[in-house]
């Protein structure tokens, strides 16, 4: 009998997450749906519309629709051109356009085929201040990797929001400094190189979206204002609490549908460790094809009143930052020098037995997305 | 009225032989030899009776100072025991059952044996005959067949004397209804009640009672009415059938009667099933039967003949349960030691039930031994539980008082998880009976219930749930035929959870709903084979919506008060039942409902065809203090009739059409803990189901077996859905997440059951289909686009055995098989992404299915020694609780916690569980 198992039978008598396992039932492929991802603030543009299709929940590739003609149009107003700048993502242009609070707005969309998609005018509303955002080391029990990982859980708190600004959406960007796991000596080029600072690509700073959004509505409060309600969980066990972390909290204001539909998808989509799941089922966003109103569309054109605030975290003192070094390949050195030139440069570094070369991001921090410098806004 | 010669001569005289007079070829062969030396009179029956297949009744005290057994050669028994057992004085006698009596003193004479068969007296303010205090009871009890009822003094002057009693199991003690008692020289008799219990009018004399029941064997008693009183008439359970016995037509019997859709099951039949962490559960006992399921492990609520669990009723002593389980369903509330049975009737319910579509769960609660006090109890690793009965006045009334508590959170500091080392779970129950007869035509009945559920889960939620309910009955007697019982009946369920999970959101909310009803019922019986049910019931509902509060002075939530609300649902009924012919009985009911929704309340109306929402209200009404608000009549009615072809066989037809007027809001997968009930309003109209029926009963193997086969079809009318996405926990506008559609139920469930012997049990298949479909023509009055989905009970096979078998009266084992289809449930079919978050959809509801679940648990029991005198007795019980390690699926979801988008499944009891409970009660195995 595993372990797991034992710890299944006894977790079952207080119930929730009780027992649990991977499974992956046999699900047939579904229709592929046009998802818009397009948001609209009073912060600095470029506002970006992302077009895509929906995909299997087995193949998890992205399938951006490109050559679509996409506007948004102000209510009275003029119709700004989003222009394709990556494979199915559509910016403004951040210079000739900017939203303003109080105006309404929608996205209007041609795609290549002609199927025109549109969301109706929505009205975009003064932003609500953020009082603080703060973090607390915790200890999170995960169901799917069936033990506890400590972290920092960060919580943000409201200033009182405007009557009838009831509706919050915040989404999140971490920024983290971090190290390679060893400096490189050579470089693999065709030829071999010493390499003159090993420390050169050792330090990175790197800024990634969370992957995680927070909604809430404070209808059922005496004021709308949250305190201390709880952003997302960073996990100690990797190298994002390694130095310093820096968080950017987005506050959105939101529409009741808008959020109706974003605290929806959210909770459709969370690892639900409660056996009193709420029934899920297709829930459509604000677009709509003009000819055809039964297709179904996912995503949102959101519009929103948006306030910021960032925070720094320095590695915590409470509890151990854990992760994996990364192993050096002292064989794969010898094989090095047949690679094709696509693969080049390769770096190498010195081990307790000698040349090594070592995984992607293990010598150059820059191979896991980071930046050499920090960005302006850093402090140390 | 002299004795009946023919009844004693053919009964006893014939069969006692005085030994050692003759010796037949059977009797030769019960040989003994000298692996007997060395015993004990005790020891050396057993041995015996075992060998043989004999019983050997003997005093204990008796045989206790005789010296051991000495056997040097072979022998026949019967020539030995006088050898024996002569020295010391006791004579031997047996008789043509294979019955052996071991007494003292005078030998058994062609007279009536006195010493055998003690002559028991009851006086009017004592009942129990319990004659066989001196010895020690078997399976195939010696039973008493003499009954002097009451004395000459009382009798004096009077003609005409009450007999008041009951007719119990021999063995198990339990009740046993509908049994027939019928006085020979009188040529009537009655019928017992659900308890058991009976009055009958008799003159001073001596008479000959017949009692058959048709699980029992048939018995006939010599009653010396002196007085008015009371017996007890013990019965043993067939065992063999004898071929001469005439069916007489008795209720219970499914080929006989013409309830269709019914199940009867008695504490005694909970005791060979499976326990569940140590817990004997009479209310799990009915998802092994067809048509019945659990909503899921480790979930309140079953579902009867694809019906949602709120479509159930549960009266316990005339007490609505509306939260019928503990810890979220892992525990049924109801402490299955002091409760002796319960009636499930799914198909066509008596018309003096109404108010529920499904299914009515009439649970009886236990009551005192009038004479001695009984005290039982037991330990499991989760509960304790103490049974204390006593009587208030000998003979004549009796107190029943159950308690049931947990005391298992070492269980939780096992586990190692924040979650669960921050959780804290206490739930338990008390029952209170309280019976007194007050005459002979009076009984009185106080019933008590409370349960509690106080758990505090992880850090940041509590529940605290409670069930408080009492009743008073009084059962009057008019005579012999017509009777009376009128009932007050108060309930009230109350819900609370608080959370402070997030500071400025922590909330409290509480709710409550009371329930008050009086009903009077009155039975007649004009003759035999017509019985007239008729009566009325009138039931008050209080739903307190609830409070939705800050919970503390940090939080901002606003306090909220959804409304009280008030509904009056009255009801008169009426039901016949009447046997045209041998072949065919009908039965048919009327119930008349009357349901009002009262004010004080403001409601709103809409414009028709559109959605109930804020934006379609035209008007907002507003009504006083119990002024009406809206008035639905319904006419429930129900007919069905049996056809009987020949004596072993029947089919049966039923058509039922009910309403309902409450039900459970609840658009979760499982009812959770905070589910809250809700009346039939200005705008959410009652439900409807009808229901067809027909069936084909068969006893099989002369009587030993039961066949069933039932097919049903539902429809269900304004079934009550609920718009994608509700929100239900505080919820001010119901009607605005509240669509009603229709429910299509049909199936068809085979049983086969073997009563009798020592092998007993059942098997059964269900097929079975529900599907649900809401679309009123619109999107937003649709769900699932207007097309029809499983329910999430819809579950199309399912197949239940159960099994027990006694190896001997100390020991029984039993176990269970349970297979059902997997639920339905609504996966995710594609990913998009919104915001760089990775996200899920969904389509058509309910489209996949979870894996099948099966189960099969087994149990041992063992009881402790069979020793006459002693203080206590005790037994342990051991169970294996899904012996296989299944890790049936309860839930599906997907996560990317690992970082790649995984599904995985939930399973509650995916491992073996083993449990002991250790069970203990005043006196010996039979008290």
């Amino acid at each position: 009998m595993k372990a797991s198992h034992i710890y299944c039978g006894l977790m079952m008598l207080w119930l929730l997450p009780s027992c649990t396992e991977p499974f992956s039932p046999k699900i047939d492929d579904a229709q592929h749906l046009v998802v818009v991802d397009g948001r609209l603030t009073n912060g600095p543009g470029p506002y970006v519309v992302k077009l895509a299709l929906s995909a299997n929940l087995t193949i998890t590739n992205y399938d951006p629709i490109s050559f679509a003609e996409v506007y948004i149009r102000e209510e009275g107003g003029d119709r700004h051109l989003l222009e394709e700048v990556v494979a199915g993502e559509y910016h403004s242009d951040s210079a000739s356009f900017r939203g303003e609070a109080g105006k309404s707005y929608r996205l209007e969309i041609t795609l290549s085929n002609g199927k025109e998609y549109q969301s109706p005018y929505e009205f975009l509303r003064k932003g609500t201040k953020i009082d603080t955002v703060s973090v607390k080391p915790e200890i999170y029990y995960f169901d799917e990797l069936q033990r506890e990982i400590p972290g920092y859980q960060f919580y943000v708190s409201s200033e009182a929001a405007d009557q009838g600004n009831d509706y919050f959406i915040w989404i999140m960007e971490g920024t983290y400094k971090y190290t390679a796991d060893y400096p490189i000596y050579f470089v693999w080029r065709g030829f071999l190189a010493d390499f003159p600072e090993p420390y050169a690509y050792y330090t990175c700073w790197r800024t990634y979206p969370v992957e995680e959004f927070v909604t809430a509505n404070t209808t059922n409060l005496s004021e709308a204002r949250v305190l201390d309600k709880p952003l997302f969980f960073l996990r100690g066990d990797d190298k994002k609490l390694s130095f310093r972390y820096s968080l950017l909290t987005r506050q959105l204001a939101v529409s009741k549908d808008a959020y109706e539909f974003w605290d929806g998808v959210r909770q459709q989509s969370a690892s639900s460790t409660s056996l009193y799941n709420v029934q899920p089922y297709l829930l459509q966003g604000n677009m709509n094809n003009i000819e055809d109103s039964k297709e179904p569309v996912l995503g949102y054109f959101l519009v929103a009143g948006e306030e910021e605030q960032r925070i720094f975290v320095n590695k915590p003192t409470s509890f151990p930052v854990t992760y994996a070094q990364c192993g050096l390949d002292y064989d794969g050195y010898r094989w090095i020098f047949g690679e094709p030139s696509s693969s080049w440069p390769i770096y190498i570094t010195i081990g307790d037995e000698g040349r090594a070369i070592s995984g992607a991001g293990c010598l150059d921090c820059q191979q896991i997305g980071g930046k050499l410098s920090p960005p302006d806004w850093w402090i140390e | 009225m002299r004795p009946d010669k023919r009844f004693f001569s053919a009964t006893l005289l014939a069969f006692l032989i005085s030994l050692p007079a003759a010796l037949t070829a059977q009797e030769e062969d019960w040989q003994i030899d000298p692996s007997y030396s060395g015993l004990q009179f005790e020891a050396f029956a057993a041995k015996a009776e075992q060998a043989f297949g004999i019983q050997i009744f003997y005093r204990e005290s008796e045989l206790r100072q005789i010296p051991a057994a000495s056997v040097s050669m072979p022998m026949p028994l019967l020539e030995y025991l006088p050898l024996w057992l002569a020295p010391a004085g006791m004579k031997v006698s047996f008789d043509a059952r294979g019955y052996l009596f071991v007494v003292k003193g005078n030998p058994i004479q062609t007279t009536l044996p006195q010493s055998i068969y003690p002559q028991i007296v009851a006086t009017t303010t004592s009942a129990a005959i319990t004659g066989e205090d001196n010895y020690l009871t078997t399976s195939d009890e010696h039973i008493p067949k003499i009954i002097t009822v009451g004395n000459k003094r009382d009798g004096l002057g009077k003609r005409s004397l009450v007999l008041t009693g009951i007719v119990v199991d021999a063995e198990t003690g339990d009740p046993i209804p509908r049994a027939t008692i019928n006085v020979i020289e009188l040529g009537r008799g009655v019928l017992t009640e659900e308890n058991g219990r009976f009055r009958i009018t008799l003159p001073k004399g001596t008479l000959t009672a017949v009692v058959r029941d048709y699980n029992h064997e048939e018995v006939r008693f010599t009653l010396e009415m002196l007085s008015s009183g009371e017996a007890q008439l013990r019965m043993i359970e067939r065992q063999v059938r004898l071929d001469d016995v005439v069916i007489s037509s008795q209720r219970d019997n499914p080929v006989q009667n013409t309830q269709m859709g019914f199940e009867r099951i008695n504490t005694r039949a909970v005791k060979e099933v499976p326990l569940v962490l140590g817990e004997r559960d009479i209310l799990k006992v009915a998802t092994l039967l067809p048509g019945v399921q659990s909503v899921g492990e480790g979930s309140g609520g079953y579902n009867v003949r694809g019906a949602p669990a709120d479509q159930n009723l549960f009266y316990l002593q005339h007490v609505p349960v509306y939260n019928t389980s503990h810890l979220f369903g892992f525990f049924s509330a109801f402490n299955s030691e002091a409760l002796s049975g319960f009636s499930l009737y799914k198909s066509n319910i008596p018309a003096e039930f109404g108010g529920r579509l499904a299914a009515i769960f009439d649970i009886e609660a236990r009551e005192g031994d009038k004479e001695t006090v009984q005290v039982e109890g037991g330990i499991s690793p989760i509960t304790g539980r103490l049974l204390v009965g006593t009587p208030i006045q000998k003979g004549k009334s009796s107190a029943l008082i159950g308690l049931r508590s947990t005391y298992s959170n070492w269980i939780l500091g096992l586990i190692p998880n924040n979650n669960f080392s921050q959780s804290n779970v206490y739930f338990g129950d008390a029952t209170v009976n309280l019976t007194f007869d007050l005459n002979d035509k009076n009984i009185l009945k106080l019933f008590g219930y409370y349960s509690r559920d106080a758990i505090k889960f992880g850090p940041s939620t509590n529940f605290n749930n409670q069930n408080l309910g009492s009743s008073l009955s009084w059962r009057h007697f008019f005579n012999d035929q017509h009777d009376m019982e009128v009932s007050l009946v108060h309930s009230r369920l109350s819900l609370g959870v608080e959370n402070n999970a997030v500071i400025s959101e922590a909330y409290r909310q509480t709710s409550a709903l009371f329930h008050s009803e009086a009903k009077v019922a009155v039975t007649l019986r004009p003759s035999t084979g017509h019985r007239i049910r008729v009566g009325a019931n009138s039931i008050l509902y209080q739903n307190d919506r609830g409070d939705f509060l800050p919970l503390n002075e940090s939080s901002l939530v606003k306090p909220v008060n959804l409304n009280q609300e008030q509904g009056l649902e009255s009801g008169l009924f009426l039901e016949d039942e009447y046997r045209i012919s041998e072949r065919i009985t009908v039965q048919g009911g009327l119930r008349y409902n009357l349901y009002t929704f009262l004010g004080p309340q403001e409601v709103f109306s809409y414009e028709d065809g559109v959605a109930k929402r804020e934006d379609s209200i035209v008007d907002t009404l507003s009504f006083g203090k119990n002024q009406p608000i809206v008035t639905y009549q319904g006419l429930d009615y129900r007919f069905s009739a049996k056809y009987a072809l020949g004596i072993n066989w029947s089919i049966k037809g039923s058509f039922t059409r009910l309403h309902q007027y409450i039900f459970l809001l609840s658009n979760t997968i499982a009812l959770a803990p905070t589910d809250k009930w809700k009346l039939t309003d200005y705008n959410i109209k009652p439900m409807r189901g009808d229901q067809y029926s027909v069936g084909l009963y068969g006893n099989l193997g002369q009587g030993q077996y039961q066949l069933s086969i039932e097919t049903y079809r539902k429809q269900v009318q304004r079934l009550v859905e609920y718009r994608d996405g509700a929100d239900l926990l505080v919820n001010e506008v119901p009607e605005w997440d509240v669509l009603q559609g229709d429910l299509d139920a049909y199936g068809v469930e085979l049983m086969l059951r073997k009563t009798r012997g020592r092998l007993n049990g059942w098997l059964n298949y269900t097929y079975s289909r529900a599907i649900v479909q809401v679309d009123g023509g619109q999107q937003d009055l649709q769900i699932n686009f207007g097309l029809s989905y499983p329910a999430n009970y819809d579950r199309p096979h399912a197949a239940n055995l159960a099994l027990s078998y006694r190896f001997n009266r100390r020991v029984s084992l039993s176990s269970n098989v349970v297979y059902a289809s997997g639920k339905p449930i609504t996966y995710p079919t594609s990913i998009f992404y919104l915001n760089n978050v990775r996200l899920v959809s969904f389509t058509n509801r309910n489209e996949y299915r979870v894996p099948d679940y099966f189960r099969m648990d087994i149990s041992v029991n063992i009881e402790g020694n069979l020793k006459q005198k002693k203080l206590a007795h005790g037994s342990w019980a051991f169970s294996i609780y899904n012996l296989t390690g299944r890790d049936n699926v309860y839930n599906v979801y997907y996560s990317a916690a690992s970082g790649r988008l995984q599904g995985y499944k939930v399973s509650i009891f995916a491992i073996p569980i083993f449990s002991a409970t250790y069970n203990f009660k005043l006196g010996n195995y039979e008290s």
